[in-house]
């Protein structure tokens, strides 16, 4: 069975994508809105690497599985500055929940093959949350895209 | 200013209020908030008219959607809502999908803290709010002698309790601190909850200028001490709630100017 391999993924996908909005709070404190939000969908990701701990403990994860990794999600290590800036840093996030949004998709068709009523009860929250997340990243970037790219230097 | 339509004819056509009245009842025209049915008239005939007023409901609708219908439709409705918590755009694929079918969307979401809560250096919780004799920041109340003199300038409001705990009597001057700024005025003790601290917010720069020597900075202005945060779908700003600490500057001159009609009343006090 492999589906340690896609849980370490995933902890790792979560984990990054709370430091990463964490960051963007913390370096966009100029927004006030997407400081305190991000602060929350921070709060949301990291929260979902506490659910997601019961079931890695069952199964064991892998954090080095052994296909190439081709496409590294390292996180955001510092924010940029600016409107473009912004922007810039709203699409890393908007990227890595995309890669965590699409892991949770194949961890649950494991749950369900495995019919572990304790994994897709966690799937099913965490899955929901995800995907408001992203929804909320692409409403912000579309709010802030015609500024950021017309209307500034 | 030479404004037109299309086809070249000017597209202002009134004089007078009555007639622009007339125009703006046919921009409402099978809107939700349609007026069309509305005159001068019926407005000085006596109060409350509430839309649409149009040809089917001359005098108004008491009561919408009696029916239980409401225009949800995603051909009617103006915006396909949003998440409470992120406001996040709901998309219009997945509203399509939701087949309002003429029903309304009761939206939750989970219980989320303020983001500041009183702490170890700032004990209280900060709200703010109005007087019955003020409307905003008093660029109308304050012109009318009655209204102003009722409530004329800035108070705070304790609890009993914590006035007791910090020595502070009725009209004693104290600071009131947030981390973003500060006000100083008289003390109310007033039924106000334990642990938490009211402020008027009609009180700060409007009618501070050189002429009565008030240049500069002020220190009644309630909103001051409030985080810098919106309600991501309203857009309402987070004026009620801040964490505070109080310290007491100096004794009063006589009890603090807030009204002794409302719930700015002493603690004890009837009406």
């Amino acid at each position: 069975m492999n589906l340690h391999i896609y849980l370490g993924l995933l902890h790792q996908g979560e984990q990054t994508l709370a430091h990463s909005f964490r960051q963007v709070s913390r370096g966009h404190g100029d927004e006030p809105d997407i400081h305190f939000l991000c602060e929350t969908l921070a709060g949301q990701s990291q929260h979902h690497v506490d659910l997601l701990l019961p079931v890695v403990q069952r199964y064991g994860e892998d954090g080095s599985d052994n296909e190439p990794e081709r496409l590294h999600a390292e996180g955001l290590k510092e924010t940029r500055s600016g409107p473009i800036g912004l922007l810039r840093d709203l699409q890393d996030l908007y990227v890595l929940a995309g890669m965590v949004d699409i892991t949770w998709t194949v961890v649950e068709q494991a749950g369900q093959a495995l019919r572990d009523r304790e994994l897709l009860n966690v799937v099913e929250l965490c899955r929901q949350e995800t995907e408001v997340q992203i929804r909320w990243l692409k409403t912000r970037i579309k709010q802030a895209a015609p500024q950021a790219l017309l209307a500034s230097d | 200013m030479g404004f037109t339509t299309l086809d070249g004819s000017p597209l202002i056509t009134w004089e007078g209020p009555e007639a622009a009245f007339e125009a703006w009842k046919e921009c409402s025209r099978g809107r939700p908030c349609d007026y069309t049915g509305l005159t001068y008239a019926k407005l000085r005939g006596g109060s409350g008219i509430p839309w649409p007023c149009n040809d089917a409901h001359p005098d108004g609708t008491a009561r919408l959607y009696a029916d239980g219908r409401f225009p949800t439709g995603p051909d009617d409705c103006e915006n396909f809502g949003h998440d409470v918590l992120t406001g996040a755009e709901v998309e219009p694929d997945s509203y399509r999908a939701s087949q309002p079918n003429g029903r309304a969307f009761l939206k939750t979401t989970q219980y989320h803290p303020p983001h500041e809560e009183p702490d170890a250096d700032y004990p209280l919780r900060f709200t703010t709010g109005r007087t019955a004799y003020h409307f905003h920041t008093r660029t109308k109340t304050a012109r009318s002698r009655e209204l102003n003199s009722a409530a004329p300038t800035m108070w705070v409001e304790l609890s009993v309790e914590y006035a007791a705990e910090l020595g502070i009597s009725e009209g004693d001057i104290v600071r009131v601190t947030s981390r973003r700024g500060h006000v100083e005025a008289p003390a109310r003790v007033s039924g106000v909850r334990p642990g938490t601290v009211f402020a008027p917010f009609h009180y700060g720069y409007w009618d501070s200028n050189a002429e009565n020597g008030e240049e500069g900075r002020h220190n009644t202005a309630a909103n001051e001490l409030t985080l810098t945060e919106w309600d991501p779908v309203s857009k309402q700003p987070v004026f009620k709630n801040a964490a505070v600490k109080v310290e007491r500057i100096k004794q009063g001159v006589g009890p603090a100017p807030a009204p002794l009609t409302t719930a700015s009343r002493p603690e004890g006090q009837r009406p």
